[in-house]
């Protein structure tokens, strides 16, 4: 006499197919994980380069080494190593946010004497949290205002 | 004798379950592809912003040299300009002086990219204004060397002359 098992084959196919399909579905959210991972790290560095650009082009804009001053007049001030060092916190589209923001953009700016004018020397760094996104040095020369025609 | 009918149901799971894997990895793939070209572009993008103000750093640093030979020359300097400038080398940068009197270089920004400045000095010999500062292409285009597969319309491939 032909005994049955008691395991329909419906049954047996669902235990195989949720099995395959977990399987299936780890491998697929570590894919999804990785893509995602990669897109915003490449949002994060192409809004750190945007912050650092507009920071570097008001350092080019400057006409004097006083004007620095006024063109990052809503910057938190301070000194580092010689150099005036402003910071300023920006939220994830850019706009300015309060302290703890997505971004923190530290312009450290020295204006050195470089005869006849003044040279100006920036380094911009934008920080997510504490880790360094991106980093700009720029220079901007200034010439003596009397010299100039 | 009693024949046994078999579950209609038996493989429908199966088959939906490959559907929904094969999408899910579809998905998955394109989306990853996807980021990856934008982390490609993302970072061709910072070299090509390193690259460009490193170079206008270069060029801040020989317009000083400029402002300061100028200055050393004096109202004087204004009739020595080709004397003074012309094919001499500051920060490894080559100056030259063109029938506009106008000092001019070029500084490589990578490899494709060329920040060119002009300066006209002061009529008084003091200072310069800026007269040309922009980016541009450091090799013409050579695609009209090269030869395109391009189609030619259904005329050309029988031999006959194009209207």
């Amino acid at each position: 006499m032909k005994r049955h098992s008691g395991i329909s084959p419906f049954f047996l196919e669902m235990v195989f197919v949720l099995l395959f399909l977990s399987l299936s579905c780890a491998v697929l959210l570590r894919l999804f994980s990785a893509a995602r991972t990669t897109a915003e790290r490449s949002a994060k560095l192409n809004a750190a380069m945007v912050l650092a650009q507009s920071a570097a082009e008001k350092v080019q804009s400057a006409q004097t080494p006083a004007e620095v001053a006024l063109l990052f007049r809503s910057d938190r001030h301070g000194r580092k190593g010689g150099s005036d060092l402003y910071t300023a916190f920006c939220d994830a589209d850019g706009n300015p946010a309060a302290r703890g923001a997505a971004f923190r953009v530290e312009k450290a700016v020295r204006a050195s004497p470089a005869a006849p004018g003044t040279m100006l020397e920036a380094k911009i760094t934008v920080f997510s949290g504490d880790e360094t996104l991106f980093a700009l040095s720029t220079k901007k020369y200034c010439p003596d205002r009397e010299s100039s025609p | 004798m009693k024949i046994k009918m078999p579950n209609p149901c038996v493989g429908i799971a199966s088959v939906l379950m490959v559907f929904l894997v094969l999408c899910l990895t579809l998905f998955g793939l394109l989306s990853l592809s996807s980021a990856r070209s934008d982390w490609g572009l993302t970072r061709k993008n910072r070299e090509s912003v390193l690259n460009c103000y490193a170079a206008d750093a270069r060029a801040q640093q020989v317009l000083r040299q400029i402002d300061g030979k100028l200055r050393q020359a004096g109202p004087a300097g204004n009739a020595r300009l080709p004397e003074l400038f012309d094919g001499r080398t500051v920060e490894n940068v080559k100056l030259s002086v063109g029938s506009s009197r106008e000092i001019s270089f070029t500084v490589p920004a990578g490899r494709f990219q060329q920040l060119e400045v002009s300066v006209r000095p002061g009529s008084s010999g003091r200072g310069y204004r800026v007269t040309r500062y922009r980016f541009a292409a450091s090799a013409a285009w050579d695609g009209d060397d090269r030869r395109l597969n391009v189609w030619q319309g259904e005329s050309s491939r029988e031999g006959r002359a194009q209207p």
